[in-house]
Formats: structure tokens, sequence, C-alpha cells
């Protein structure tokens, strides 16, 4: 099977709808664990039917079906109110999928959005972010410039990675549910 | 019996940034063999593990950009905090040194960082003489590439964006208010909405012949136009023309894309230089009489040949063929 090509479509086609996805998740759900777990169910079966072969020429309406469907099995499976729950969820209109307007996108945008989502990240895992990717120091000798151990460096990169992908893709799709306090430095 | 709970997004996410971050300090082989094996295990682990590797080479690529040249665009929504001071002007200073490092470094990123980077230069696709490509785009629209052309396409939910680097090629755009489609072809910009029309690129400028819809080309100066069905706009030496011309006279002129040249009472010689874009067996014409003469008719594009025998038998002329070149004349 060959996953290199339906892995650069994920990347390069679906990725960049993650905002308008979860957007659309969350205006019937609360945005948290659950809303996290549906869209990676969006993003399995996409991949699936690309694996297989077919990848849609209208990617934002297949997205927008498949996520519509899967919101519908949730209502019934919750029991929520049957009927009219559903027919809400059909009378969204592809145009509400739609990103703002106002963009006129170009590479320095894009790495402007990469620069201002590491901005936003806590302290310690942007500073160990910044100096492993921007400046390529090591793990090791970023632990000893942040005076930390490295299983704390791996720490902030790992939570620095994650919180990038979910400023990057989209609007963060979860208030951090992880309430370690991984900012503060106890190592 | 009731089946395990499937694992929840977040837990894959965090085993995936776990096993993201290890292989950046060195896996050795049995752990390398581990990490294929969880990738393989689930494709929400693979989908996880993709997801993260696109962030965090993204992250790589801001390296040996000045941070200078980011400041003023706008950024998405919620984000407003101003960097630290000292990360900052480490940064910077880092840039600066590292600017070639970085760039030599993103010609041999790994498949994922290959796709974060088509992502901004654009994915290439290119024709050989006499060739013809149609490439569907993700947003409905489609593109067709004519003979010995290559442009580069980066089209995705934040912008439609084509480069023309060399050729021609037909567009039909899917209608997008949101979000317009952007052609550049060296100097000249191109911009619409949802529209048909080709653009073709040469060494002395560009032309853009519109079937469909309304196209704005915008010259390098800033000088722009708009163009209607039936218009042809060329940009010379920086130069903006538009002519009516009919749309059914330009459809002829995009033939090509069945494979065939028309001419209306054109000359042989704009004749033989058209073959000659498409054929590595190239037409040359002797005597400049000749290539006064008029022809008309619809011919297949990649059968020089054949058309130098037409002229033969039609118009009367001498026809040899001198190892690459066929030769016509009186």
């Amino acid at each position: 099977m060959k996953n290199g090509d339906t892995d650069r479509w994920f990347v390069d086609e679906v990725l960049p709808l993650e905002g308008a996805l979860t957007r659309f998740l969350a205006r019937k759900m609360q945005r948290g664990d659950e809303l996290v777990d549906l869209r990676q169910e969006v993003y399995a079966r996409l991949y699936e039917a690309a694996r297989g072969g077919a990848k849609p020429l209208n990617l934002q309406a297949f997205v927008l079906t498949v996520a519509r469907n899967m919101l519908i099995d949730r209502a019934r499976r919750q029991r929520v109110v049957g009927i009219e729950y559903v027919a809400d969820i059909e009378a969204v209109v592809i145009d509400d999928f739609m990103p703002a307007p106002d963009r006129e996108v170009h590479a320095r945008l894009e790495l402007g959005r990469v620069h201002a989502a590491i901005e936003t990240l806590p302290v310690r895992c942007r500073e160990a972010l910044v100096m492993r990717r921007m400046e390529d120091i090591p793990q090791k000798q970023v632990a000893k410039k942040m005076g930390i151990a490295e299983n704390t460096v791996e720490q902030h990169l790992r939570k620095g990675v994650r919180l990038l992908a979910d400023r990057l893709f989209g609007t963060a799709a979860s208030v951090s549910t992880d309430r370690k306090a991984v900012d503060d430095d106890a190592a | 019996m009731t089946l395990p709970e499937p694992q929840s997004a977040r837990a894959i996410e965090e085993a995936a940034s776990a096993w993201l971050v290890r292989r950046d300090a060195g896996l050795n082989r049995d752990e390398e063999l581990a990490l294929d094996a969880w990738i393989a295990e689930d494709v929400r682990n693979r989908l996880a593990w993709l997801r993260l590797n696109a962030a965090w080479d993204a992250a790589g690529r801001l390296a040996g950009i000045d941070p200078d040249s980011l400041a003023g665009q706008e950024a998405a929504e919620d984000m407003d905090r101003d960097p630290g001071p000292g990360l900052y002007a480490r940064w910077k200073a880092t840039a600066i040194r590292t600017r070639f490092a970085a760039l030599a470094a993103a010609l041999l990123l790994a498949f994922v960082g290959h796709a974060a980077l088509l992502q901004v230069w654009g994915e290439p696709f290119e024709t050989a003489l006499g060739g013809r490509m149609v490439e569907p785009l993700g947003d409905g629209s489609r593109i067709e590439l004519n003979t010995d052309s290559r442009i580069r396409v980066s089209v995705n939910m934040m912008r439609r964006h084509v480069w023309l680097d060399r050729g021609e090629a037909y567009f039909d755009v899917a209608a997008d208010k949101a979000l317009p489609f952007v052609i550049e072809a060296g100097g000249p910009r191109i911009a619409v909405v949802g529209t048909r029309f080709s653009v073709v690129r040469r060494d002395d400028g560009v032309t853009v012949r519109v079937i469909e819809g309304a196209v704005d080309v915008a010259a390098e100066d800033g000088e722009k136009v708009r163009a209607l069905p039936g218009d042809q706009v060329n940009v010379i030496a920086g130069t903006l023309t538009k002519m009516s011309r009919g749309v059914e006279t330009l459809e002829d002129e995009m033939a090509w894309r069945s494979g065939r040249l028309i001419f209306r009472d054109a000359n042989l010689g704009t004749v033989a230089a058209e073959f000659n874009r498409y054929n590595r067996l190239k037409l040359h014409i002797a005597d400049p009489e000749v290539a006064e003469m008029r022809v008309g008719g619809a011919f297949a594009s990649s059968d020089a040949a054949a058309f130098a025998a037409l002229l033969r038998e039609s118009y009367d002329l001498r026809v040899r063929q001198q190892g690459d070149e066929i030769i016509v004349s009186r």
C-alpha cells in the first residue's frame, strides 16, 4: 500500500482545513477532548478513503459531509432531541464552512503564522523549541543552557510541539487539559 | 464481551509527541522498529505523527528567516503577544548566521518536511516537448499544461496560488469569491475568482486569453487591466495592451487542448513557429516569400511531417528533410 502519497495529501490538503473543521464541530459540541476525538475520526475516515484511491476533487465539501455524518451518528447515539437536531445539522450550508475572506496568503504570511504561533507558547516550551529548532542546539545542550534535566527538556518539547500544532492548523480545539505544571522550573 | 475503548485522540497525540522528541534525540535500531510498528498499528497513530511532524518542521523552517521581515504581517486572530526581548534578539542574530545552512537543510527535509515545504513553494508540474497534461486541483479547478511548460501549484484552503515558470497553461478556475486564484507569470500577476482562460509565458512577455469570467492582469509596475471574454492581454517589456479578439478566435488558439492547431488565414512563418513549439522535428521556411504565404486549417500538433506533406500537395512547395529539420521552399 502506497502511504507516501496519501501522507503528503493529508499534510498538504487536509491539515489546512483543521481550523474550519474545528469551528464547524464547535457549533455542535463543546471544545474539548470529545471534539478532538471526533476530529480525529474525521481525519481517519478521510485518510482511509484516500488510501483506497479516492481523493475527492472538492475536498471541503467532502470533509463537511464526513463531519456532518459523524455529528448525526453522535447525536443519535446520545439520543439528543432526534429529528430537530439532525435537521439542524443538515441545514448547514457549505458557505458556513469557509474561512474568513480577508486573507491574501503568500509565503511570508505563512511563516508569519508559524512565528506568531510560537510566540504564544508557554515560556519554557517556547525557549526549548526555539533553541532546538531555530538555533539547532542539540537537546543535551539545551538542557545545560536552561539549567534543567534532559527529561524536562523533553517534556517542554513534547508539549511545545503539541500546542504548536493546535495553533498552526486552526484555532486551538481544546482548553488545555494538561494541568501538570511543566512550565515551572521543577526539575 | 465488550471491545476495549479506543485510545483518545489526546492520548495518541501525547504518544506521538513522545516519539517525535525521542527520535529527535536519536533512536537505536530497536527503537526505530518500535516506532515504525507504532505508526503502522493504527491510522490514528500515523495521522497524529504526520500532524506533529508538520508543526515540528514548520518551526524549523523559521531558522534563517529574519524575524523583522515577518513583523507587520497580519497573523492569525488571537495571537498578539510580544516576543520576549532576549529570545528575539538571540533568534535574530542566529537567523543571519544560519540562513544558508537552513536553506541547505531545507533541501534535505524528510518527506513530511518536504510536504510542508511544498505548501510554501508549490508543487511542480512539467511537460516535455510535445507533451500535454491535465491537473485537477483540490478546490475543483483544473489546469491544462501545453507543450514544454512548467508550473508550480499551491492550492489549499488558505490560498490558491500558481506560478507559471515556463510555457502555456489553460485554467478552469472554480468560483470562490473568498479566495482569489492568483497566477504569477514572471513579472505580471493574474487574479481571478472563477473563470476560464489561458496564459502563455514567452521570453519577450506574457499573453492572457479570456474565454469566460473576468481576469485582472497586473504588470510589474502595478498597471492593471480587467479582461473579459474575448479579450486578449499582452504584457510585453512591461507594457500592457488589451484587444478584443472574440471568444471563437481565442478558443481556436486553444485547440492545443485537444492536440490540434487551428489557423485561419495565418502566414506560414507564424504557423511553422507554432508547430516548432510542439515538435523536435523543426519546420524551417527557406524563402521569405514562402513565409508570407497564407494558410489555414486544423492540424494535429504532433505531426509536423504531415503538415509539411500537406504543403507539398496543396501548395506545391518543395519539402525535404535534413537531420532534425524539414526545409520548405519554392
